[in-house]
């Protein structure tokens, strides 16, 4: 797997080096370029010089060139050239520079005679064997005439009509070894600079990235470290940069998503295990003890009760798991009618009177008689019926039970109030949960927290929302608002409730 | 012996309460934390037999509170709650046992007489006083071989006995050793299950295992 770090050194410093290789050729390139042209000015001067030597006289190509003047035609230690030649290929003069050395003596620089028009140069092997430069310019030499007066004037030497039109050929050459140096130390110059340049980018680039991404190497060492067994640590990386920052915020929200759904995993593993197999030990331990002294008439029959309580008990565990398991597939059918809300609370109310009776519990329906829902009647009877059962178990003896409807923003809604002593704030989360219970030694076998489960589970099929409330003076409300949209529907063809709640005889509640 | 049942489901009380009695052991039995708690710091119990998921006080707080509180009596946890941590961690918190549920009541019986004999720092089931042969585990008691049958009470009141030889007992604390914490019998029943044991017990022409230390009460040699 490629490092993000390693990626972004090779795009930065290479890219920095690709401009840099291409910055030092250009310079290299330009340098070198001026170089040689100050190099030809000069040979172009000289040659300039040299051609102003020349002049015509009386039908003679004369070339007035002193040695004493011009001495470094002559220096043995660099020596420079030049050939003067007639168009017609007649050598008129040439450095003394030639005769320096035998074997030159029959070199010449030229080697055309084709016209030129402006200067041209080239590189060229001296006559000493040493590389040099040259330059070649085509002109007409000047004429020397003489005025009336006596005075001496001259025509311009490029211009050509006045004079017999003898076109002559200068050819200067002279080494270029101190070009050829200067241009070696630019190059030289130049790669070195680039080296060193690219050695303390990459340097730069190194702890540009390590200074960079430290936020980023802090994220990776702690997500690295995280695992299902510290599930509450968090990844904290100070001053985070914006990149970063969204990360850690979306890595701790996951893991407090993670958290929860492993808290709740194992809740609901711990309840299934208490609620299953407590009724398994006392079974066991009723078979075995009675098995073991079947004399004792008396204990052997209240054994067979105790069996047949933990038979329903364990019934109704199974019937509500396997109804949320239907309802979870969603395949589980609708039939929408129009309900009377009032008639379906009072028909879930009557089979849990006597029961509210004995706890002194005071039962106030204030449920518009005109307040209709759009939806499936057994089931909005069972979720009120669960909801009902709660009321009853939970709420403390000689307190209200109060149901009443509301519409609020065009919708309509239900509500249902008690009491509910120990009932805290952060329940509110999880008491849709599978078999949650605030009692959490699951004193009892009648209420095993699958109630609500089946509450929420009818409530997303209905497409009905729920929503609950605390007050501080541990009031609890859960409000089950319309499927429709909200409008309070004509109840006169409605469907009436027949039967009081009947899902496995018995209706679980939790709290 | 005596033993405390903490545990929060009625029908298991009920017929861990009639196995036990059954087994010669007086059983007391709570429903909740707290009165677990308030019968372990009143009594005296050989054994406490303490649920985990209890209402008010849980298991763990119990065993913490009677641990630091001094009580040594030996503590099985019986919890559906299977996992190691929660079986190391009640065993790390002062319980001597723990059982997982469902489990089986021969199981639990063998555990909890092996609590008593480590009370009692008797690592056999068998007591020997004299001629006589105490089986602890199948609770029979045999006389040079020759089986004797004794009452429930008259058993335990021996083994009891013979469990702590030498040492002397008021009726009234073989009473509330004896018996359930809250039965209502009378000091009379102490007298009457002493003299149905020595009758069983003793031999002719051989010394007394049961004996009487006038104004202070019974032991055994």
């Amino acid at each position: 797997m490629r490092s993000l770090r390693t990626r972004l050194f090779v795009y930065v410093a290479g890219g920095a080096a690709l401009l840099i290789l291409l910055a030092g050729v250009g310079l290299t390139w330009t340098m070198a370029a001026w170089l040689q042209k100050e190099f030809d000015r000069g040979l172009e001067a000289k040659a300039r010089a040299l051609v102003a030597l020349t002049e015509e006289e009386d039908g003679r190509i004369e070339f007035d060139f002193e040695r004493e003047h011009m001495p470094e035609f002559g220096d043995p230690a660099g020596p420079e050239y030049f050939e003067l030649w007639l168009a017609d290929g007649a050598l008129i003069a040439r450095s003394p520079s030639f005769d320096l050395k035998e074997e030159t003596r029959r070199g010449t620089l030229i080697r055309t005679l084709d016209p030129a028009i402006t200067p041209e140069f080239h590189d060229l092997r001296l006559p000493d064997g040493r590389w040099g430069r040259q330059i070649r310019i085509d002109f007409i030499p000047r004429v020397d005439t003489e005025d009336a007066q006596g005075e001496t004037t001259e025509a311009p030497a490029s211009a050509a009509a006045p004079s017999s039109g003898r076109a002559a050929t200068l050819i200067v050459a002279r080494e270029r070894l101190r070009l050829d140096a200067d241009l070696r130390r630019l190059t030289v110059g130049v790669v070195v600079f680039a080296i060193a340049f690219m050695v303390a980018l990459a340097g730069l680039t190194q702890a540009a990235l390590r200074v960079g991404l430290r936020s980023l190497d802090r994220l990776t060492r702690q997500v690295r470290a995280l695992d299902v067994t510290a599930l509450g640590t968090r990844v904290e990386v100070e001053a985070p940069p914006r990149e970063i920052a969204v990360v850690v915020e979306q890595v701790n929200a996951l893991l407090d998503r993670l958290e929860a759904g492993f808290k709740r995993e194992r809740r609901l593993s711990s309840d299934i295990a208490h609620e299953l197999k407590t009724p398994v030990a006392e079974l066991r331990n009723l078979c075995e003890v009675g098995a073991r002294w079947p004399e004792d008439r008396v204990a052997i029959r209240e054994f067979f009760q105790d069996a047949r309580s933990i038979a329903l008990q364990m019934e109704r565990i199974v019937v509500h798991l396997l109804m949320l398991a239907r309802y979870d597939e969603g395949r589980e059918q609708i039939h929408t009618t129009r309900v009377r809300v009032a008639d379906v609370v009072e028909a879930a109310w009557k089979p849990l009177a006597r029961a509210a009776a004995a706890k002194r519990l005071e039962y106030r329906q204030q449920i518009s008689p005109t307040l209709c829902f759009d939806t499936d009647l057994d089931k909005f009877q069972l979720m009120v019926a669960n909801i009902l059962a709660n009321a009853v178990a939970y709420s403390p003896p000689g307190t209200t039970v109060l149901c009443a409807s509301d519409q609020t923003d065009g919708r309509s809604s239900v509500s249902f109030t008690n009491r509910a002593e120990n009932l805290e704030p952060q329940d509110l989360a999880v008491m849709f949960d599978r078999l949650w219970r605030k009692d959490e030694a699951r004193t009892g076998g009648h209420n095993v927290g699958l109630g609500l489960s089946l509450v929420r589970a009818l409530a997303d099929l209905l497409a009905i929302e729920i929503v609950t409330r605390l007050e501080p003076d541990q009031t609890f409300r859960i409000t089950l608002c319309g499927p429709d949209d909200g409008q309070n529907r004509n109840c006169a063809s409605t469907s009436t409730p027949q039967a009081p709640v009947p899902p496995g005889k018995a209706v679980p509640g939790k709290k | 012996m005596k033993i405390l049942v903490v545990e929060d489901s009625q029908r298991l009380l009920r017929s861990l309460g009639q196995g036990l009695s059954k087994l010669g052991y007086a059983v007391d039995l709570v429903g909740d934390g707290e009165n677990g708690l308030a019968f372990a710091e009143t009594y005296d119990y050989d054994v406490i037999v303490l649920d985990l998921m209890l209402p008010g006080l849980s298991g763990l707080e119990v065993l913490q509170r009677l641990r630091a509180r001094g009580r040594g009596t030996h503590i099985l946890i019986l919890s559906a709650r299977e996992r190691v941590e929660d079986r190391v961690n009640g065993l790390r918190l002062g319980a001597d046992d723990y059982l997982v549920k469902p489990f089986a009541f021969d199981e639990l019986s063998a555990r909890i007489q092996a609590l008593v004999r480590r009370r009692y720092q008797a690592k056999s089931p068998i007591l020997r006083l004299g001629p006589l042969e105490i089986d602890t585990a199948s609770k029979q008691v045999s006389r040079r071989g020759g089986p004797l049958h004794l009452t429930p009470g008259e058993y335990r009141l021996l083994e009891f006995l013979a469990y702590q030889r030498g040492r002397v007992f008021s009726q009234e604390q073989l009473l509330e050793h004896l018996h359930q914490s809250d039965a209502d019998v009378s000091s009379n029943v102490v007298e009457v299950l002493v003299s149905g044991l020595r009758r069983k017990i003793h031999a002719r022409g051989q010394p007394p295992i049961l004996r009487t230390r006038r104004g202070f009460g019974y032991f055994v040699e």
